[in-house]
């Protein structure tokens, strides 16, 4: 997994969740996400600034 | 951003002028701002400009949605309407996500009844869930709510000190422990 650097303060971030964003959207869907029915996010936490990122799982 | 006080604001779950769901919010709020490591402030959704002919990400309220971001933990306080929450709060809850998740919540419920609002906790159960929340297994319940305060607001029932103050530990426990795992336990 490639990993997450914070956009606030640079740190590495924590990926601790993976989490499917049910949304209207229907563009550019990969295969795991029709699968799953939404896009599959990968979720991260910075653990120097409690900033939260979320990234669309390729 | 991230310190050692834990950060956990109170949602006013209604946009209806003259509740008493307010004083429940007030009371649940003076009750965390007593706690040491702990702060908070009420966000009263009543207050929140946010359209209601879109949703999600395109209307999100970027003071709401940094109150989210910053949030360990959530304390909710919502009256039950009809068997369910007011439609509102659900709208303005979808407005974030990545903000939620792997956070703590716990649910005031509150009604003039005698149930204090047991059907709108279960009923928002699920949603919880589905926005990455972690529930806690205290609620507390604002049964006759019109009993609980004075017109004024003040508590007249003093059990709610004892109730809100296990709700509350549960609450801190599972949010410094949802803290440690995000920002260090990897997703295996």
């Amino acid at each position: 997994m490639q990993q997450m650097m914070c956009p606030r303060c640079g740190a590495q971030m924590n990926h601790h969740a993976e989490k499917v964003e049910f949304s209207s959207v229907r563009d550019g869907l990969t295969a795991t996400d029709r699968t799953l029915d939404g896009i599959l996010q990968n979720v991260y936490a910075c653990p120097n600034c409690g900033g939260i990122e979320m990234r669309r799982v390729s | 951003m991230s310190t050692p006080v834990l950060s956990i604001p109170v949602i006013l779950g209604t946009t209806r002028h003259g509740h008493m769901s307010g004083y429940a919010a007030q009371f649940m709020r003076d009750q965390i701002a007593k706690r040491n490591g702990v702060e908070t402030e009420l966000i009263d959704i009543g207050t929140m400009a946010i359209p209601t002919t879109d949703a999600g990400e395109a209307i999100k309220d970027a003071a709401f949605s940094f109150a989210m971001m910053r949030a360990d933990a959530l304390v909710l306080v919502v009256p039950e309407y009809n068997h369910g929450y007011p439609g509102f709060l659900k709208h303005v809850l979808d407005t974030n996500l990545k903000e939620y998740i792997h956070k703590a919540v716990g649910i005031c419920g509150v009604s003039a009844g005698g149930f204090g609002g047991t059907r709108v906790i279960q009923n928002l159960l699920p949603v919880m869930r589905e926005l990455g929340l972690v529930t806690i297994f205290w609620d507390v319940n604002f049964s006759s709510v019109q009993n609980v305060f004075d017109a004024a607001g003040t508590l007249l029932d003093q059990s709610f000190l004892t109730r809100s103050e296990k709700f509350l530990n549960e609450l801190v426990w599972m949010a410094k422990v949802l803290r440690h795992g995000r920002e260090n336990v990897a997703l295996a």
